[in-house]
């Protein structure tokens, strides 16, 4: 018999024939399974089609050429059929982003691309676009202001009892050569998250919050021109229009969960201030940033 | 599909920025000067933003080659966006993919403009750009396995580009079939800028209208862009390199390049330099 594996991550206890060191184990009963298997080659009722993907509102076929294709079914289904001599390291980084994203999706909820803190109970989330420094700013609160961390790349949002909630992820974190560096943590050890790609897994075991969270207020990170960092408010209607930007795999997914998406935005936007951060790219700004943020958070 | 990508090709440093702005300017409906930091010509091959936008993936968790294997998928179809016209600046020689197949999306590709520059100036300039001793940007540009974006250590917002050798990269371009170039020397645009963008306007078949095109080049003038850099800051400025808009002009490597880079270069790149009336 195949062994498999329980987490929990997102709010999901995943049954896994792929061991995820990355997740939380779980003992509860699943609700998610991952499994190796054949594949179809094709949806048979596709609705998007993307470079080497197909989705539908609850099917999604991708195929990455030379690990694995991977095929997520109902938010509660994934199958992946590997290729010949594929890195299992290849095999989990897909998983730990696209297709967990595909089954929160799936299943309704609202994945924000975004890291996570703790402040108070509640959920403080940093949105923006890949390399803006999300991972390196909530590591960076973590470890000048002790801020517990609940996610990397994707926060979810769902909602209990018609209010908006926060799962956390899982403990772990991405992160470049250049933000260890910034945060002073030495790679030695660290695995890298892909075979041939040059980034490194940093675990936050003893600093992770596992659990629901209330939201308390999300930060958009974005580019400055100008050689300076500068965080503004936003309100009203243009909460709802930056923070859209940054749901997970939006391009991917087209609108296919709109309806779902509008609905725990509102919520969630209800009850998160919302901040814009501009910083300079390129320059390191991570200590007089995390004093500005830790400075607004403790006002909200 | 449509066959309307108009490559604005070159190597760095050779009037690529120029030919954008000017375009801009040209094609721009109201009489306002564009703003720099919102061209809306000539997104570049190497966008990680674009390539994202148009596969729906994530890349920054791509190797180099996988990134290079989605450009062509990514380019063809944020090329559907445009009308006659879709320019995309490149800085990428013109290569195939290891497999073989086309990294350019060529089935959609009208054709090409190619900015030759003298590499005795490139190289100036090149220093200025990369925050590095003239030395060291010679060793660049007469490197024929050079590649820029190509970090390990950090998230780049481009995806890693092989430019090779200044001359390799200069043949790359002129010598393929797959589609019309036009060479457009930069010192010729310094000299007589309304006759080198006429011809870029007769080569694209675009009327060309005298006063449209006068202001055009007032407003994407060296001296204006510097200005403008000064006011707004350049987006496209790496951050290492203290102004984008450096020096701009023809032939002051006499006054900057020792005896031995001068020699280097024109060993090493001879071929191209010749050709284009350098030597």
């Amino acid at each position: 018999m195949k062994k498999h594996y329980t987490y929990s991550a997102f709010g999901l206890i995943i049954s896994s024939e792929i061991e995820i060191p990355e997740f939380v184990i779980s003992k509860e009963k699943s609700n998610v399974t991952i499994c190796y298997g054949n594949v179809p080659k094709t949806l048979k009722k596709a609705e998007h089609e993307g470079f080497r993907y197909q989705i539908s509102k609850n099917e999604f076929l991708i195929k990455y050429s030379t690990w694995a294709t991977y095929f997520v079914c109902n938010g509660e289904k994934v199958i992946i059929q590997p290729e010949k001599n594929a890195d299992e390291r290849d095999i989990r980084a897909f998983i730990l982003s696209t297709v967990i994203a595909i089954v929160l999706h799936q299943r309704g909820l609202l994945p924000l691309h975004t890291s996570g803190i703790v402040y108070k109970n509640k959920g403080v989330l940093f949105a923006g676009n890949s390399g803006i420094g999300k991972s390196t700013i909530a590591i960076a609160l973590n470890k000048k202001y002790k801020y517990k961390f609940i996610s990397d790349d994707i926060t979810v949002i769902s909602e209990q009892n018609a209010a908006p909630i926060i799962y956390s992820s899982f403990p772990s974190v991405k992160l470049w050569q250049d933000s260890l560096d910034m945060l002073k943590i030495s790679n030695n050890k660290l695995p890298l998250i892909r075979k041939d790609v040059n980034k490194f897994r940093y675990n936050t075991n003893t600093d992770f919050y596992s659990g629901i969270l209330n939201p308390y207020a999300i930060f958009v990170i974005e580019n400055n021109v100008q050689n300076k960092v500068e965080i503004i408010e936003i309100k009203g209607v243009e909460k709802f229009n930056i923070v859209r930007n940054h749901i997970f795999r939006a391009k991917m997914i087209k609108e296919l969960y709109s309806n779902e998406h509008f609905k725990l935005l509102t919520l969630f936007l209800n009850s998160a201030k919302c901040y814009k951060i501009l910083r300079p790219k390129d320059v390191n700004t991570i200590n007089e940033l995390s004093s500005m943020i830790n400075k607004i958070i403790k006002k909200v | 599909m449509k066959k309307n990508i108009v490559w604005l090709a070159s190597y760095p440093k050779s009037g690529n920025t120029w030919c954008r702005v000017f375009l801009s300017n040209y094609l721009n409906k109201t009489k306002e000067t564009v703003d720099i930091n919102n061209l809306q010509i000539g997104s570049i091959f190497s966008s990680k933003h674009i390539i994202e936008d148009n596969t729906g993936l994530d890349i920054s968790e791509y190797t180099e080659n996988e990134c290079d294997e989605l450009r062509n998928f990514a380019f063809t179809k944020w090329a559907e966006n445009f009308d006659d016209f879709a320019f995309f600046k490149t800085h990428d020689a013109y290569l195939p993919l290891d497999s073989g197949e086309n990294m350019f999306p060529v089935k959609s590709t009208k054709a090409a403009i190619y900015f030759i520059r003298n590499p005795l100036d490139v190289t100036i300039s090149f220093a200025n750009h990369l925050a590095c001793t003239i030395d060291k940007s010679t060793n660049r540009l007469c490197d024929k396995n050079f590649s820029i974006a190509a970090s390990k250590k950090k998230f780049n917002q481009q995806v890693r580009q092989k430019i090779l050798s200044w001359d390799l990269h200069v043949k790359s371009w002129t010598e393929q079939n797959d589609f019309p170039v036009l060479v457009i020397r930069y010192e010729d645009m310094l000299l007589n800028p309304q006759k080198e963008f006429k011809k870029i306007l007769k080569f694209l078949k675009i009327k060309t209208d005298n006063n449209k095109l006068n202001s055009a080049i007032k407003n994407s003038s060296f001296d204006k862009m510097k200005l403008l850099e000064k006011k707004t800051g350049f987006k496209e400025k790496p951050s290492s390199c203290k102004k984008f808009f450096n020096v701009g002009k023809s032939g002051y490597y006499k006054e900057i390049l020792s005896e031995n880079q001068i020699k280097k270069i024109i060993k090493e790149q001879k071929d191209s330099m010749k050709k284009f009336g350098y030597l």
